[in-house]
């Protein structure tokens, strides 16, 4: 019988990976995992208007140009780099350059600063903000405040405030933070952040791996059913036998898939690093524009000097155990499921709150780092068929400790096995059974039996 | 041995088997007859050991039927029971080998019955690709890859065309000489006529008619006269014992009610002029199967 099993076992992971669709897929997933993370670069590849340059041309009639041009330099760069933008004094006249930039329909501005007839402290100068159509909310605002600053500066030395007084006046308000908790860590508000990215990097692949698991069960049992093999198959190996095959090769199958999914980013990580982008745009792509805050090596330290960094890698021995026994959880109850149904419309009727039950640990995975603290996510953290997406995300982010998770592994197993000691009745019966009609009696009498 | 003895089943409260009991031995064929519903397939699941049995016992060579001897049962199920999505040669490694046999084996006597059915070039194609009728020969050929000393063949020549029945035929006579036990279930009552030492037929369950074939015939007391005369068909159907009389072409099949009635007509008979053939013959299988579940229908009502 071990032979067998052996074999059924062998063959259904092979019926799963050594198939064309699965080649072309892997194909196609190691192809859009490396442009994912590699985007910026493609996209940059491609070109487009977002890589023009942008000349901010100054024409200056009153000579404020290199103090606008030392804050711009001081305190505005990171952000006229990321716009690829420019600050240089007007080459040209100014109707030249309006005329340039209609014509050319470009995206270069003009910043004209005049002289005023009647010099007051709050009207130094008149200033033209001109550009073809909108500028960027963020950039017109940053060069707005720009030349605020450059006025404030005007203004104080119009009257005769020291040059070292002013000085003083501008540098900035040293604040101690000082927060009462016992609790709060260092640069917590970053790590909500991170958090929130680490959640959806572990929460998706997860989410993606069960529905594999939950699709393959059903097609593969109701192909049987449904052509009459299961007869033939049974009459040969046990239901046991049959079921645990079909539940390890589903698994088996999810966990290479798995570890393919982490190779292909490996090679997405490897090509970025080793391309100019290298790894801050990486971790540029992940932030979004938040990035602003701080500079990506800040981030990276963060996270790693963090103890989330140190509770990731103390919880992963874990996250391994209690992914695999959610993986098992959802094979044993698809299996049930799929054993009762006889077509493949039923099954997906059947299945639909199971997908439900998976969405909600999704979901819930996704607020957990937003609504840190949660009480109810708490709770639902410990729920089997939650738990294996909930759980580690918890952790990680410090809301339930190591014995949150091994309740959650306790759990888990509880369920699996009175899954596996009663569901294997059901199946029993299940997998021969070809009506839907009187079907509840009979699943309710094989659970008497 | 195959022993069915005394086996009853039950769904929940639904008698599906009820009684039954016979015996099958090496290198007989068995018919095991019914209408639609009657217990035939529950039957078959019971002695290939997926169905609990209510009451009763069914022995293999004196052993009850558990996945020890499994392997020694083939079946050809009424309806395809293939995996269109497998090759031909998949599909009996994946049968063969739960069946207890190595790949290599499998692979040497597919190649061996494809050669007979002359459909070689099939080995590597898939299930779904073939036609019902080439699906049906696939299936034949993997219920007896291991070769199983017994073997369940239900509704066998669906789907076959005459050339393929006879290709059926010489093989089942073949494992029927190499001693496999054979149950055979079919609607069509001149196979069962052809192939069967022995029947059970099956009405809801309970067996209303069973023994040897022939003995079956003999016991049967209605019998057909087939008569070429210029006979009076109002006069004969007047007679004592004839049920009915109808005429195909020039002939006439009288059906009596008892071979006793046989002398009587005769004589009546051969009053008439033109009389060249008066042959008294042994019913149909299928005459009998109609008789027999018709009767049973009737008591029930």
């Amino acid at each position: 019988m071990m032979k067998k099993f052996k074999f059924l076992t062998r063959e259904s992971i092979k019926s799963k990976i050594n198939t064309k669709a699965f080649k072309l897929i892997n194909l196609a997933l190691l192809i859009i995992i490396v442009a994912l993370i590699n985007l910026d670069s493609i996209v940059k590849l491609f070109g487009g208007d977002f890589d023009e340059l942008i000349n901010i041309y100054v024409v200056d009639e009153v000579g404020v140009y290199d103090d606008f041009k030392t804050i711009i330099d001081n305190s505005y760069l990171d952000v006229l780099e990321n716009y690829n933008a420019e600050v240089k004094i007007a080459p040209k006249s100014l109707d030249e350059l309006e005329k340039e930039i209609k014509e050319d329909e470009s995206k270069d501005i003009i910043i004209n600063i005049k002289e005023v007839e009647n010099l007051t402290y709050d009207n130094v100068f008149d200033v033209d903000f001109i550009s073809y159509e909108y500028v960027d909310t963020i950039l017109y605002q940053d060069i707005v405040n720009a030349i605020n600053t450059v006025k404030i500066s005007r203004a104080m030395s119009l009257a005769n405030i020291d040059e070292s007084i002013l000085s003083s006046v501008y540098k900035g308000e040293e604040i101690n933070r000082i927060m009462l908790s016992e609790d709060v860590k260092e640069n917590e508000e970053f790590m909500e952040l991170i958090g929130s990215v680490i959640t959806l990097i572990f929460v998706v692949p997860f989410f993606l791996l069960i529905l594999l698991i939950v699709q393959m069960i059903g097609a593969e049992i109701n192909e049987e059913k449904s052509s009459k093999s299961m007869e033939i198959i049974i009459s040969s190996v046990s239901p046991e036998a049959h079921f645990m095959s079909k539940l390890i090769s589903a698994n088996v199958f999810a966990i290479v898939q798995g570890i393919l999914l982490v190779v292909y980013s490996l090679i997405g990580i490897v090509i970025r690093v080793f391309t100019s982008s290298g790894l801050n745009g990486l971790i540029n792509n992940t932030l979004g524009s938040s990035a602003n805050i701080g500079t990506i090596n800040e981030y990276i330290k963060l996270f790693l000097e963090s103890d989330m960094a140190s509770k990731l890698v103390s919880g992963i021995p874990l996250f391994i155990v209690l992914i695999l026994l959610s993986f098992f959880a959802y094979s044993l109850l698809i299996g049930i499921l799929a054993s009762i149904t006889t077509n493949m419309e039923d099954y997906n009727q059947l299945q639909t709150p199971v997908m439900v039950f998976l969405m909600i640990g999704y979901f819930l995975a996704i607020y957990a780092a937003l609504y840190q603290g949660s009480i109810f996510i708490k709770i639902m953290s410990y729920v089997p068929f939650i738990s294996g997406i909930l759980a580690p995300v918890m952790y990680t982010l410090g809301e339930i400790s190591i014995y949150g998770l091994l309740i959650s592994i306790f759990l888990l197993i509880v369920v699996c096995f009175l899954l596996y000691k009663y569901g294997l009745k059901v199946y029993k019966v299940g997998i021969l059974n070809y009506s839907s009609s009187k079907l509840w009696t009979k699943i309710f009498n094989a659970l008497k039996s | 041995m195959l022993k069915v003895d005394h086996v009853t089943k039950y769904y929940d409260k639904f008698k599906a088997v009820d009684d039954l009991s016979f015996e099958i031995h090496e290198g007989e064929i068995f018919g095991l007859l019914g209408v639609n519903g009657a217990g035939k397939t529950t039957t078959f699941r019971m002695i290939m050991g997926l169905l609990d049995i209510t009451k009763g016992e069914i022995t293999l060579d004196g052993k009850k039927i558990d996945y020890s001897i499994s392997d020694k049962i083939g079946f050809l199920t009424e309806e395809r029971s293939l995996l269109p999505s497998k090759t031909v040669l998949e599909q009996a490694i994946y049968y063969g080998v739960l069946k207890g046999l190595d790949e290599k084996t499998v692979e040497k006597r597919l190649d061996k019955y494809l050669k007979e059915f002359n459909i070689e070039s099939y080995k590597n194609q898939k299930i779904k690709e073939l036609s019902k009728g080439n699906q049906q020969k696939i299936q034949f050929i993997i219920s007896i890859l291991h070769e199983p000393k017994l073997l369940i063949l239900d509704e066998p020549f669906s789907g076959l065309d005459p050339i393929s029945v006879e290709m059926f035929k010489k093989i089942i006579l073949r494992l029927k000489e190499n001693n496999t036990m054979i149950i055979f279930s079919s609607h069509m009552m001149e196979h069962i006529e052809y192939f069967c030492d022995s029947l059970v037929i099956l009405v809801k369950g309970k067996s209303v008619l069973e023994g040897k074939l022939t003995q079956i015939k003999k016991d049967y007391r209605r019998k057909n006269i087939k008569v070429i005369a210029d006979l009076d068909e109002k006069e004969v159907k007047k007679l004592d014992g004839v049920i009915s009389i109808e005429k195909n072409k020039d002939e006439y099949t009288i059906k009596i009610e008892d071979e006793k009635y046989v002398s009587t007509i005769f004589k009546k008979i051969s009053k008439y002029k033109n009389v060249v053939k008066f042959v008294v013959e042994e019913p149909t299988l299928n005459e009998i199967f109609v008789s027999k579940v018709g009767e049973a229908y009737d008591e029930e009502v």
